[in-house]
């Protein structure tokens, strides 16, 4: 009796001991994000010539701030809101040349005026959330399937609007989605 | 006078078959059968073994008899305790769980009621409760849950010997279905720049999986015995809900496709239980 309760101890003692060890097993992402990249009419991905600020309607949250060259860019979207709402800020240009012309019938320059216009246009994503987790040491997060991508542009300057048309690609939003939403932009 | 010698004669005959099981013959190896290594001879279409005595003559063995040697190496014969068809029940309660219970954040309460078919056979049934509350090491996660569960199975005892221990191999078949929690009252939304607290509550989980198990069992005094055995699970279903699998399931443990278990019983039997036979020197 003796040894069987020897042997009953130390076989309670090295399990003891391997369940202490236990591995958190949590995903390498840390967050699900939603992929908008910028495509031109002839369907190839381009970058954006003028600056771009991207922000979330209605809150401090700015997303990109001016930022050049860009041809995409990732947003984690709102957990717990239907629609979500992205303001596209972009800046146009517009060059005016006064000329004058003399009596001899030759033109001269006699101003350049430049006008910068703060366009806005819009991005409404359509979407439904759900929270997702896996243990309690590893962070939560929340997954999206989105229903609908639209797009519309600053009713002030209509004809010099950025986004054309938004095509919604891979409507999961999960750990490791990518391109999901494909914004045409005007040319 | 003749049919008084012919009733002799058929007396004596059934007389000497009468007596063959106690002295099977005279001159043991008289028809040519060797003895085995413990000394016991079988005699041609004879099924029972027999064994030579002090005396030289050969005696039969019982069923419930063998022949051994002691300690000073003299050839005694063992008699054991006829096994019972139905030897009783036992009713176990885990030590581990309470243990767990208190030390951890998870705990696998059991109790099992188990019966003796010839002290070989041992269907079971055990009954628990599985408990878990637990936050994350880093974060403001919680995760909790308690609900029952159930296995079902039956324990084979290895050990021939009528000892008082018992070397147990069996196998289980356990099911629960549950409801769990979880909590992430820090949850931020990055997109409105705001927390969001995060409560899920009643989701539906349906597990059930196999048991192998090993163990041993001792007497500890008259009808109290105290056992432990490991078990290797593996699970066979596992629903859970969408939004995200269980942590810990009732009586399986940590969730995973398998995991490792153990429990230490103190069992009380009820019904007959073997006792341990000291060897008799039934040689003649």
């Amino acid at each position: 009796m003796k040894k069987v309760l020897t042997l009953m101890l130390t076989a309670l003692t090295v399990l003891g001991l391997t369940e202490s060890c236990d591995d958190a097993g949590c995903t390498l992402y840390n967050s699900t994000n939603c992929q908008i990249t910028f495509y031109n009419g002839s369907g190839n991905v381009t970058a954006l010539e003028e600056y771009l600020t991207v922000s979330a309607a209605g809150t401090k949250n700015v997303i990109l701030n001016k930022g050049q060259g860009i041809s995409t860019f990732f947003i984690q979207l709102s957990y717990t809101n239907e629609v979500d709402t992205l303001l596209f800020e972009h800046w146009t240009t517009t060059t005016t040349v006064h000329t004058e012309t003399d009596n001899e019938g030759n033109e001269t320059t006699t101003e350049v005026e430049e006008e910068t216009d703060h366009v806005v246009d819009t991005l409404f994503i359509r979407k439904k959330s759900f929270p997702h987790f896996e243990s309690p040491d590893c962070g939560t997060a929340y997954f999206h399937d989105i229903k609908e991508a639209d797009c519309e542009n600053d009713i002030r300057y209509l004809d010099k609007g950025l986004l054309d048309i938004a095509y919604l690609n891979h409507p999961q939003v999960y750990y490791n989605s990518s391109d999901n939403i494909r914004l045409y932009i005007n040319q | 006078m003749t049919r008084r010698i012919y009733t002799i004669v058929l007396t004596i005959m059934c007389l000497a078959a009468l007596s063959l099981p106690m002295q099977a013959q005279d001159n043991g190896n008289a028809n040519g059968a060797a003895p085995a290594a413990d000394g016991t001879i079988t005699l041609p279409g004879y099924n029972k073994k027999t064994y030579r005595g002090a005396d030289g003559r050969l005696y039969v063995l019982e069923e419930n008899q063998k022949v051994k040697r002691n300690k000073k190496g003299k050839q005694v014969v063992v008699e054991e305790e006829p096994r019972p068809t139905f030897g009783g029940v036992a009713a176990s309660v885990d030590l581990v769980g309470f243990v767990m219970k208190a030390a951890g954040s998870w705990a696998n309460m059991e109790v099992a009621a188990r019966f003796n078919f010839k002290e070989k056979f041992f269907p079971l049934v055990e009954l628990g409760i599985g408990s878990c509350d637990r936050d994350g090491k880093t974060n403001e996660n919680n995760f909790s849950v308690t609900a029952p569960y159930y296995r079902i199975g039956m324990d084979y005892n290895i050990n021939k010997k009528q000892n008082g221990n018992r070397f147990f191999a069996g196998a289980r078949y356990a099911f629960t279905s549950f409801n769990y929690d979880f909590s992430n009252p820090g949850q931020y939304d990055y997109f409105y720049m705001k927390s969001v607290p995060l409560y899920l509550e009643g989701m539906h989980g349906h597990y059930q999986w196999l048991e192998l198990v090993l163990g041993f069992e001792t007497k500890l005094w008259s009808f109290i015995r105290l056992g432990a055995n490991f078990r290797f699970k593996f699970r066979t279903v596992g629903d859970y809900d969408d939004l995200g699998e269980p942590w810990y399931v009732p009586g399986f443990g940590i969730n995973g496709t398998s995991a490792y278990g153990a429990t230490m019983n103190l069992a009380f039997d009820f019904g007959k239980t073997m006792k341990k036979q000291p060897p008799r020197n039934l040689y003649r």
